[in-house]
């Protein structure tokens, strides 16, 4: 499937799902997570990431954003991470995300993002 | 080396530690072996995919990002979610080589779904490049499209034909 951009607006991610994100600076020491958004402009595209990864990970699951650094190159993301999920269809879970994530966002976003999940 | 053998050790290592076969204390050492081997695993088999559609990426520490960074670039759905899912298996690859604290080195469990998720990359990848895909895959808009990609963004990839 070819993909066409620019990419659609989405919604950000809503204040009940906010309550199962933990707080960034906890999460993250020594990087300002709201700080690497800016920079790069993808503080939408996190909250977007971060509503799919509940959206679609079966289990009570918790997110979590970290800026991390490649200690085998000078590259930094930002990792979502969704914790406590439920063994059970997860990587059915992780491919519907995917597919939703690829169809809405563009390269250069992407390119700053990344998701990973941790099994109950 | 078929780089599919170091998936086939993940796999080995995550069943000796799930079924005892592997000592207790080893448990931990041999699940980060097998995530860092799932992830070279589907690395290997991506440079292989570049290969196919003639394009090589310069061998430096940054072409493990430049290889998902070039996948999400193509503009083809299935090859932009193999980066993806190149992107989940480096960043734990990183934690297990790395981070001697990092908790879920201690869960089989998450090895476990780390290689379903290489093993899939892996699949997709084979697909295109076997001539086996539901769909004609055709590698040549692919490699444009990403050569374009690199030379805006100076990345060290190259046309071999």
């Amino acid at each position: 499937m070819e993909l066409q951009w620019p990419v659609t607006e989405h919604a950000p991610v809503s204040q009940l799902q906010l309550t199962r994100v933990r707080q960034p600076e906890a999460a993250s020491p020594g990087f300002d997570v709201d700080e690497f958004c800016r920079d790069k402009g993808i503080a939408s595209d996190r909250d977007y990431l971060a509503s799919l990864a509940l959206k679609y990970f079966p289990g009570p699951v918790e997110i979590e954003f970290r800026v991390e650094s490649d200690p085998e190159s000078d590259e930094t993301w930002l990792v979502v991470e969704a914790a406590h999920v439920d063994p059970t269809m997860v990587l059915e879970a992780y491919n519907s995300l995917l597919q939703e994530w690829i169809e809405n966002t563009s390269p250069r976003s992407r390119e700053h993002l990344r998701i990973s999940f941790s099994v109950v | 080396m078929n780089p599919r053998s170091f998936l086939s050790l993940a796999k080995a290592l995550v069943d000796d530690a799930t079924n005892s076969r592997i000592a207790s204390p080893l448990h931990a050492a041999a699940c980060r072996s097998a995530i860092s081997r799932a992830y070279y695993a589907t690395f290997q088999v991506a440079c292989e995919f570049f290969t196919s559609i003639k394009l090589e990426v310069g061998r430096n520490a940054a072409s493990h990002i430049t290889i998902q960074h070039a996948l999400n670039n193509s503009g083809d759905a299935s090859l932009i979610a193999v980066g993806m899912k190149l992107g989940t298996l480096h960043r734990d690859r990183l934690k297990a080589d790395y981070e001697p604290n990092w908790a879920e080195s201690d869960k089989s469990r998450h090895a476990a779904k780390l290689i379903l998720l290489a093993d899939e990359a892996i699949a997709k990848l084979d697909e295109l490049t076997s001539g086996v895909a539901s769909r004609a895959f055709d590698g040549t808009p692919i490699a444009s499209q990403i050569l374009n990609w690199a030379s805006l963004t100076q990345k060290n990839i190259r046309s071999t034909k």
